[in-house]
């Protein structure tokens, strides 16, 4: 390894300091790498293959994003399973009012009211034998990781929700 | 705040990217290059400003960035360990003619790319009239001629 002085160059380069750098270089671009693999695959939300998870119990299945966005808008899709009821509620905590500003919910709910869990929106149903399904469009408001957030459909347990927010 | 806290973290986050990747792709200006620089600096630039496209946002976000870097440039001055990390020095890619074929692959610098310099620094004609090349900190490659005879 030959330094530049030795060669009567007054230059203040440093061999063993580009060695490490040039090393370190190449890790990140492994890093850079893994980061679109894992983009590509969802884990960083926006679509992807592993982008969604979903809870489900006796009263419905919530699916919603494993990985969100602050700021950007996505969506938490609620199933109601097949029955002749003709209403629906669905509570959610004050965790979840402060990971996510609801921005609108399709169908509209027929009231909505506060609770000591937080929320609870009540749904008009329409005579179906499939199920049914409940979109709320939402917002994240802040960054969040894996924050557990609960949603409660009609008396059943609490569904619990740990979605992550990028920020 | 969040003016504050987004335009330092968009500063250091586009400062380790740039730093990893490689001096080269500063300097070098080539098509490609200006899409990257072009690309780079319109996706920054949503993620700056968010959905806030007021004034006093612009000029928060300015000052924060132009505080960032007086800031750091007297940092350096103070932390040499720091100025060596963030600017790198330079690299001896030809030393008394004889090419160190390991830094030149390891800083993806091709004889073409040397030539050039060559070329346009001294009007040099053939590679053995240079009796240095050093990749400077800026992404530069500096000739040295040796004497003509």
């Amino acid at each position: 390894m030959s330094s530049a002085r030795t060669q009567g160059l007054d230059l203040d380069d440093d061999r063993p300091f580009q060695e490490r750098y040039w090393r370190w270089q190449r890790g990140a671009w492994a890093v850079f790498a893994l980061i679109v693999i894992a983009a590509l695959a969802g884990l960083t939300g926006s679509g992807g293959p592993l982008s969604r998870a979903s809870a489900s119990g006796p009263g419905g299945e919530v699916e919603y994003p494993r990985v969100a966005r602050w700021d950007a808008s996505d969506d938490i899709r609620i199933t109601l399973p097949a029955s002749g009821a003709r209403t629906a509620h669905v509570e959610i905590d004050r965790a979840f009012s402060d990971v996510f500003e609801v921005e609108v919910i399709q169908p509209v709910p027929a009231a909505s009211a506060a609770t000591a869990m937080g929320l609870r929106y009540r749904f008009d149903l329409g005579a179906a034998n499939g199920p049914r399904r409940i979109v709320m469009h939402v917002r994240p408001l802040r960054p969040a990781m894996a924050t557990p957030l609960r949603v409660r459909i009609d008396e059943a347990p609490p569904l619990r929700l740990t979605p992550i927010v990028l920020p | 705040m969040d003016s504050v806290l987004r335009g330092a973290a968009i500063y250091c986050v586009v400062l380790i990217i740039v730093r990893l990747t490689g001096r080269r792709a500063l300097a070098q200006m080539t098509p490609f290059d200006l899409v990257l620089l072009l690309i780079v600096a319109e996706t920054t630039q949503q993620a700056l400003l968010g959905d806030d496209f007021s004034v006093a946002n612009a000029a928060i976000l300015i000052v924060t960035l132009f505080t960032i870097d007086i800031g750091l440039s007297y940092i350096k001055e103070y932390w040499p360990t720091l100025e060596k990390v963030m600017d790198g020095r330079p690299t001896l890619l030809i030393g008394n003619g004889r090419q160190d074929e390991r830094a030149l692959a390891r800083a993806r610098i091709s004889l073409k790319d040397v030539m050039m310099a060559g070329r346009s620094q001294h009007g040099l004609e053939r590679l053995d009239q240079i009796k240095h090349a050093i990749l400077e900190t800026d992404g530069n490659i500096s000739i040295i001629p040796a004497k003509s005879d």
